[in-house]
């Protein structure tokens, strides 16, 4: 069995097609695939992970990778249930349409955010596809990280949130290290600590006591 | 729009006759003269269609009930006549039925010990007639040990072929190939179309010609569709074009699925209806054929319907029934590709291609070494949504189907289940099955509450090794297909592992709502140290409730658990799993004549077949294409009824309970014998079926009629014997 650790939810969101089973992968396989396929529903993906900065710093991650679809959305409020973070994910090469649909999951996570301080979901928004305007002649960098940066300010003060951006690039890996190291050097120390106080009090984990209590039902005849 | 569609065809195409009115408007390919198709040609399959093809000399073969197969090989049997007393086993016996039986029963009794010996004889007296005849007509027969290789798909005049190419790759690519280019010329070389409209007539899908292209044909389809409707208040179903062409449409409002073919093997008269069928005496059978003649006649479409049905129940699969028709209900012009995905045209494009040529959609076409998935899926459709399974023991297919049970019910105390953080989303309702209180202790329930059905398949060509399903449930073939499919296309080929949560409407079990379905592939390779290499499996557990992901991974963890956990049984599956991928049925029984064989179990509805590599040494386009044909026309024909007496253990039951039962105490047995002749090389094919099965096998020409009888027979005895390895059957259930 795995190494005990605590584990950290992490929910993807977006509008489809901005490359948010591409950042995925690249965060787990360090590969980019250009083929990546449409998500249908959801995908779980486990990683254990440690900053770079702190290796004491380790967890496993818990990562929902959702259907940018429409037709999806009724799904969704089950991946970010419990979720302590949520990269809400746009395409810069294709800011005014995937923009509007990063508002509309942040202004829903906003909504159903629990007043409890622990449950409170770390939003954070990432500008995908960074490779395709960094030198880009056609698309205007200045305004769009204006648009950006207005929208988050706005937002953290009417919501009292702290919402911040990352620009990531699947294709070149470009921000995903740095994202995640983020992610998990903004955990709190309590976070840890807490865990740590848990597993010394808690031995056994939910499958082990299943698994021992259905070890005699195996068959096991050889013949035919 | 259409007007300039006509004007740039017509240039193109020959002058055209009196045939212009409607379909010129349709599909207008330079190939497709007024004049025949299909050129009489050398290679048109010689079929037994019926009997006045066959001598009236009754033949009889040697009997080879006591020789050895290896005997049987070297000797090569002959052909011989023989006296008119032994004529009651032949077709046509002008003995009474009772006369018949007394000397049947006599017959039964003395080869009581050998139960095919008796089919052998009434086959090989037809299939002799039929080969015998054929004989004088054909060329010489015996200097066909040739590798079929070199035969191109292009000389069996399956696709027509007016501009006579003669490179595979070449006719491929103008006709065959998908494309889906703004360019008209090329649009109309293509052999197959299929397309999804709106009622209003809007463009949902094509299979080849970009949006701009297709928008007229659009309008003008639903317009002849609607007209249909409204003034004859009928559904049209079919156009066909001399016998070259075909349109096939089916209206499922607010969809109109259309289909426009010029394949040969899908215009032939459909006699599926037939195979299998119960047909109790003449009389009756003359009264059945008058009542049918009106689903006679639209069984000549099956084909296309069928294959209408199976792209439309990929959308219902991914929208749901109400998600479609709410969509269209405020608004007729809606665009419904606003809701579908690059994935869904893509699944799509891949199923048209399987259904109509069962090739993959590659670029890598020139690769011998196809993956065989789109064949399988091909042949599948054309055994009625038969699906394979994997050869496996007996023993450790009850032991996984034992573990999936046991995975249904397992039990969670209450409290463990709410201090994980995925307790509170764990809905207790289960509408379809309350649990089964045996030991209802308060705190404790069953995990798998909302779980209705189980999978365990192999990951690469999506074959069962085991199902669990619930004791009121079923999934049809259909079902199982389609979601085998979506799983598989949305399956991103990894170097880890993902568990998928997709939610996916399964039409034939529910077409109004969805089930959500948790996939996991298990690495067994990552288990064993020793580096054997094991192709991953699936698991695939089916839920009734949207939120019970989390419950869901707990039983595939527990399945993982209990397939890894004991090494000697690890072993077993993997070494199985091994040996069912170098599956080579052909060569383990000593049939070497029969390149390659289906046999299907009518009773589970599944099927096997040996891998497409032992037919010509490859699994080239070509290889493929031919074996559509072959099998397409074998199953499509109107076989021959034999009748035979039911295997001895059944005749003496039924003969001690009732003297007089006639009818009943035969089994209907069929046959189709096909031949294609070319040149210097030549196929044989045969179909045998009866109440239990049906049998189709391809060999070539220089097969003598008592082998190609002798090795059928004993792959299909092989296959019964080995029916409960083959076969995942039923499943298990709950």
């Amino acid at each position: 069995m795995a190494e005990d650790l605590p584990n950290l939810k992490l929910v993807i969101l977006g509008e489809s097609s901005v490359g948010k089973t591409a950042l995925v992968h690249r965060f787990i396989t360090n590969k980019f695939d250009s083929q990546t396929t449409n998500t249908i529903g959801a995908a779980f993906i486990t990683k254990t992970y440690h900053s770079q900065k702190d290796p004491q710093r380790r967890l496993k991650l818990e990562i929902w990778d959702t259907a940018g679809q429409e037709r999806y959305r009724s799904l969704t409020p089950m991946y970010y249930r419990n979720a302590k973070v949520a990269l809400v994910c746009f395409d810069l090469s294709n800011f005014d349409d995937t923009f509007k649909t990063a508002k509309f999951w942040i202004d829903q996570l906003q909504l159903n955010s629990s007043s409890n301080a622990e449950d409170v979901i770390n939003i954070r928004l990432i500008g995908n596809k960074f490779d395709l305007i960094e030198s880009s002649t056609e698309v205007d960098t200045v305004e769009i990280q204006k648009k950006i940066d207005e929208f988050i300010i706005s937002f953290n003060t009417h919501n009292n949130t702290n919402i911040r951006y990352n620009h990531t690039s699947a294709k070149t890996g470009s921000g995903i290290q740095e994202l995640f190291d983020e992610i998990i050097d903004d955990i709190e120390d309590d976070f840890f600590t807490e865990f740590q106080n848990r597993t010394t009090s808690t031995t056994e984990g939910q499958i082990g006591s299943i698994l021992d209590a259905r070890m005699n039902g195996a068959p096991s005849s050889t013949c035919c | 729009m259409s007007s300039q569609g006509n004007d740039t065809s017509s240039a193109n195409a020959p002058p055209h006759d009196d045939r212009e009115s409607i379909p010129r408007l349709l599909i207008t390919p330079p190939s497709l003269t007024p004049t025949s198709i299909l050129p009489p040609s050398i290679s048109q399959p010689t079929l037994a269609v019926n009997l006045e093809n066959v001598s009236n000399g009754i033949i009889k073969a040697i009997d080879y009930s006591n020789s050895t197969p290896d005997q049987l090989l070297s000797s090569g049997p002959k052909l011989s006549v023989v006296s008119s007393e032994s004529s009651e086993y032949g077709v046509r016996s002008p003995i009474s039925q009772e006369e018949y039986e007394n000397l049947t029963d006599h017959f039964t009794d003395e080869y009581d010990d050998n139960d095919n010996t008796e089919d052998n004889e009434e086959l090989q007296n037809l299939i002799s007639d039929i080969i015998r005849y054929e004989h004088s007509h054909s060329i010489n027969l015996d200097h066909n040990n040739k590798l079929m290789s070199e035969s191109s798909y292009l000389d069996f005049n399956i696709f027509p072929n007016h501009d006579s190419i003669t490179d595979e790759l070449e006719y491929y690519n103008k006709y065959i190939k998908l494309s889906k280019t703004n360019n008209e010329e090329e649009f109309h070389d293509k052999l197959k179309h299929f397309f999804i409209f709106s009622m209003a007539g809007k463009p949902i899908y094509s299979f080849n010609g970009a949006d701009e292209l297709v928008m007229g044909y659009a309008g003008i389809l639903t317009t002849i569709i609607s007209t249909f409707e409204e003034n004859i208040n009928e559904e049209i179903k079919s156009i066909t074009v001399g016998d070259n062409l075909k349109i096939v449409a089916i209206n499922r409002n607010p969809l109109v699925l259309v289909s426009i073919s010029s394949i040969s093997y899908e215009l032939m008269s459909f006699s599926k209806n037939d195979v299998g069928l119960e047909i109790p005496d003449d009389t009756e059978q003359e009264i059945k054929d008058t009542d049918n003649d009106h689903t006679l006649r639209n069984n000549q479409d099956l084909i296309l319907i069928n294959q209408l049905n199976t792209l439309y129940n990929y959308l219902l699969s991914i929208l749901s029934k109400p998600v479609i028709e709410k969509n269209f209900m405020n608004r007729m012009n809606y665009d419904l590709r606003r809701i579908l995905t690059s994935l869904d045209f893509d699944n799509i494009d891949a199923l048209c291609m399987r259904l109509s040529y069962g090739l993959p959609i590659t670029e890598e076409i020139e690769n011998n070494l196809l993956d065989t998935s789109s064949f399988d899926f091909f042949i599948s459709e054309l055994l009625d949504s038969s699906i394979q399974s994997i050869k496996i023991t007996n023993t450790t297919r009850t032991r996984l189907n034992k573990i999936l049970l046991a995975s249904k019910k397992l039990k969670v105390k209450q409290q463990q289940i709410s201090s994980t953080e995925t307790g509170s989303t764990a809905g207790t309702i289960s509408s379809y099955f309350p649990s089964v209180g045996g030991s209802t202790l308060v705190e404790e329930k069953f995990l798998g509450d909302d779980l209705l059905f189980s999978l365990l398949a192999t990951s690469h060509n999506n074959k069962i090794l085991s199902y669990m399903k619930p004791k009121n449930h079923s999934l049809s073939n259909d079902d199982l297909k389609l979601l085998l499919n979506v799983i598989h296309s949305s399956q991103n080929s990894l170097d880890y592992t993902e568990d998928l949560w997709i939610p996916l409407c399964l039409p034939n079990f529910n077409p109004n709502g969805f089930l959500y379905v948790f996939v996991k592939q298990i690495n067994l390779s990552d288990y064993f140290k020793s580096g054997i290499v094991v192709q991953p499996l699936t698991i695939i557990l089916i839920s009734s409730n949207k939120n019970s992901f989390y419950q869901m991974q707990e039983i595939s963890n527990y399945i993982i658990y209990m397939i890894i956990k004991d090494e000697a049984v690890l072993n077993t599956l993997a070494q199985e799993l091994i040996n069912s991928s170098r599956l080579s049925i052909i060569k383990d029984i000593n049939v070497p004549s029969i390149k390659h064989f289906i046999y299907k179990s009518k009773k589970c509805n599944q099927f096997i077949m040996n891998d497409l590599i032992h037919f010509n040494n490859d699994r080239s386009m070509n290889s493929l294409l031919q074996l559509v044909y072959f099998y397409s026309v074998l199953h499509n024909t109107k076989a021959v009824k034999i009748k035979s007496r039911l295997k001895s253990t059944y005749n003496q039951s039924t003969s001690s309970n009732n003297q007089t039962s006639s009818s009943s105490s035969f089994q209907n047995k069929k046959l189709t014998y096909a031949k294609w002749t070319l040149q210097d090389n030549s196929v044989t094919g045969f179909m045998l079926a009866d109440n239990e099965y049906e049998f189709y096998c391809l060999s070539n020409s220089s097969i003598k009629s008592n082998d190609l009888i002798n090795h059928s027979l004993k792959i299909i005895k092989w296959c019964e014997k080995n029916q409960k390895r083959l076969f995942f059957g039923s499943g298990v259930v709950f």
